[in-house]
């Protein structure tokens, strides 16, 4: 018969050792995430792309160019107003990232930006009443084609408009993937779809961590 | 005697409460769209528990002008937009819309609906039958947050307490039994259980070598019947990938991470299907995976997908549970639950899995070069390994390697990079056997 004693000793030694393997587990996790920082999911490095000038127009009709970027994490999104489901999915996605990090102290000032690829239906005041769906936290920048593919280009996406249907209606085809830019203009990450907010909100937190130690 | 007709009646009544036939629509709701967007998207399940296959040919609805039924299609990092005529969902399937993936596109002619509202749709079948369903408007964003919770309050319905009480069956006992019962020789009683199985199931018994019931020793030589050999052509190309069964795609995929997709955020590792064994599962990272679904109607043996030679053979002990779609979307793990068989073949496309999933009242499973491996009387409690014999045994890409003697689910893993699934392959299509679902590379 085994004495209550022993029965406490024992599942207490298992619980430490249960525990400590545990700890084991985290740290060395830990570790190897920060002394192999080609791990963090989305990175681009080293040589991260330096955007040089574009001229965009925000909703508001002021010009948006590389200058914009200077000093601010910026969160970069591609799509037009008339898509029904992955814009508006990734948008609300994207504005959640927003207001919680503005909510965490210590966090590197972020904003979020919504470039169309659509200029032809997204003027600038159709950018206006549709991006304040999203409660002021993301800025819509549109444009000629030309001013588009300043940036487009420079980012290396494509986007292609559908065939018009007799109603005149079409569709864009456009990247899923969501793009972070650094305080200096530089192309450090790239998301792919489908974007969660934990997830977004993690490889943010790890890239600007990174970068931050690296210059 | 008396015993006899005991296991008829309760076969007859597991035969006919599978006999219900419906469509059901779930969770539809309608995306509320910011100002200025001429369409919103909306989302639905569509569950077929009928025993017909079934189209979605029209949605309409007297609030929006136009609804056409959309795909997301997201080729490396682009993302487009394709439009469907139809929705085909084989008997027993499901069919989830998402978004980056199935949508309805709902034109509302700048009258955009606002959260809160209820909204009828109506869906059309390509048979004249239709169903009207409420849609609620929601927030994009209400959505996202609380995915998870009212995913999670879905299980308090009808369907997960009736695939609950499977807990509670003694599942083996039961599997045992239909053992018994579809072993039975006595002629009056095994014409009658396939009789009324074939009435029910509308059981084509042209394509099949024997029409008659009474050419049928048992039930389960009936059950595992074979068919003529032009009933199922084998693509002959040599760069193709057939479907092994008759059956319909469950989940088919991306393994990422070495997770695979069950349900709907219901997903579990290659490593739990494997038995544990983590070299093998190593083996599939970022490979793909298929689940195919064999129903009570479909012909029941498995044929090579592709030519291979035997690696390994696996059984793995487990629980009974159906693999009905209802069943899947509510008990996690499920596949990597259930009792199981992993057989291993080294094919030109690396190595490739196939896993015959056992599942309640499959008796049994067997191979071609082994027998029967999973007698429900005689129960295995630990993970066997069987070691082929000197003699490699290779089997053609069409050629019969094993069946299960009551319906149940196949899951195939191949590795990374080695084929392309057919363009038009979505969840809930109904497969047949020979023909081809996917190009190797």
């Amino acid at each position: 018969m085994v004495s209550r004693q022993t029965l406490i000793t024992t599942s207490m030694i298992l619980a430490l050792i249960i525990i400590g393997a545990g700890l084991g587990l985290y740290s060395t996790r830990y570790f190897q995430t920060s002394s192999a920082p080609e791990t963090i999911p989305g990175l681009l490095w080293p040589d991260p792309k330096q955007l040089t000038d574009f001229s965009l127009i925000d909703h508001n009709g002021k010009p948006f160019g590389k200058n914009e970027l200077q000093g601010h994490w910026s969160l970069l999104f591609f799509g037009y107003s008339y898509c029904p489901d992955v814009c508006p999915v990734t948008l609300s996605v994207m504005e959640q990232v927003q207001t919680r990090l503005q909510l965490q102290p210590g966090q590197p000032s972020l904003q979020s930006l919504f470039v169309t690829v659509d200029p032809q239906r997204d003027t600038t005041s159709h950018l206006a009443k549709y991006i304040s769906y999203f409660n002021g936290k993301i800025t819509a920048l549109g444009g000629s084609d030309e001013q588009i593919n300043q940036l487009t280009s420079q980012i290396g996406i494509a986007h292609i408009i559908g065939s018009v249907a007799t109603d005149g209606s079409y569709t864009v085809q456009h990247t899923s993937s969501v793009f972070l830019l650094d305080p200096k203009a530089r192309l450090v990450g790239i998301f792919s779809a489908p974007h969660s907010t934990d997830i977004l909100i993690s490889a943010i937190t790890n890239i600007s961590g990174f970068i931050s130690r690296q210059d | 005697m008396l015993r006899f007709f005991g296991f008829c009646g309760l076969l007859l009544a597991f035969i006919t409460a599978y006999a219900d036939s419906s469509v059901i629509s779930n969770n539809t709701w309608i995306a509320e769209a910011p100002p200025a967007t001429p369409v919103n998207a909306g989302y639905l399940q569509l569950d077929n528990t009928g025993l017909t296959n079934i189209t979605l040919v029209a949605i309409s609805s007297t609030r929006f002008p136009r609804i056409e039924i959309h795909k997301s299609l997201n080729v490396q990092g682009t993302s487009r937009m394709e439009r469907l005529d139809k929705i085909e969902l084989a008997a027993g399937t499901s069919v989830q819309f998402a978004s980056g993936d199935l949508h309805l596109m709902l034109y509302n002619n700048g009258n955009s609906p606002v959260a809160g509202e209820t909204i009828p749709l109506t869906l059309q079948f390509a048979d004249g039958t239709s169903i009207t369903v409420e849609a609620e408007v929601r927030k994009m964003s209400d959505n996202n947050s609380t995915h998870k919770e009212s995913d999670d309050a879905t299980t308090g319905s009808w369907t997960d307490y009736a695939v609950m009480y499977q807990y509670l069956l003694p599942q083996h006992w039961l599997s045992a039994m239909m053992y018994k019962i579809t072993r039975i020789r006595w002629s009056p009683l095994k014409n009658l259980m396939i009789n009324t199985f074939i009435r029910t199931y509308h059981v084509d018994m042209s394509i099949a070598v024997k029409h008659k019931p009474q050419d049928y020793r048992t039930f389960n030589e009936f059950f595992t019947r074979s068919l003529q050999d032009t009933a199922r052509p084998v693509d002959p190309g040599i760069y193709s990938l057939i479907s092994p069964v008759d059956g319909a795609i469950s989940q088919f995929g991306r393994i990422s991470n070495g997770r695979l997709i069950q349900a709907k955020n219901h997903d579990y590792t290659v490593e739990q299907l494997l038995g544990g064994d983590s070299a093998l599962a190593g083996q599939f990272n970022n490979g793909e995976f298929i689940t195919i679904y064999l129903s009570p109607k479909d012909y029941h043996r498995i044929h090579m997908p592709v030519t291979g030679t035997l690696q390994s053979m696996t059984y793995i002990p487990g629980n009974l549970f159906s693999v009905n779609p209802a069943t899947t979307r509510t008990i996690d793990n499920l596949f990597a639950r259930n009792e199981r068989l992993v057989t291993l073949f080294n094919t030109d496309i690396g190595n490739v899995a196939l896993v015959m999933v056992g599942a309640i009242f499959v008796g049994s499973m067997e191979t071609v070069w082994a027998g029967q491996i999973t007698p429900a009387d005689a129960h295995e409690k630990s993970v066997q390994h069987y070691t082929q014999s000197d003699k490699p045994i290779r089997i053609d890409k069409g050629v019969e390697m094993g069946r299960f003697n009551m319906g149940s689910t196949v899951i195939m893993l191949f590795e990374e990079n080695h084929l392309r699934w057919n363009k038009d392959t979505h969840a809930g299509q109904s497969v047949q056997l020979g023909k081809q679902i996917a190009t190797l590379k």
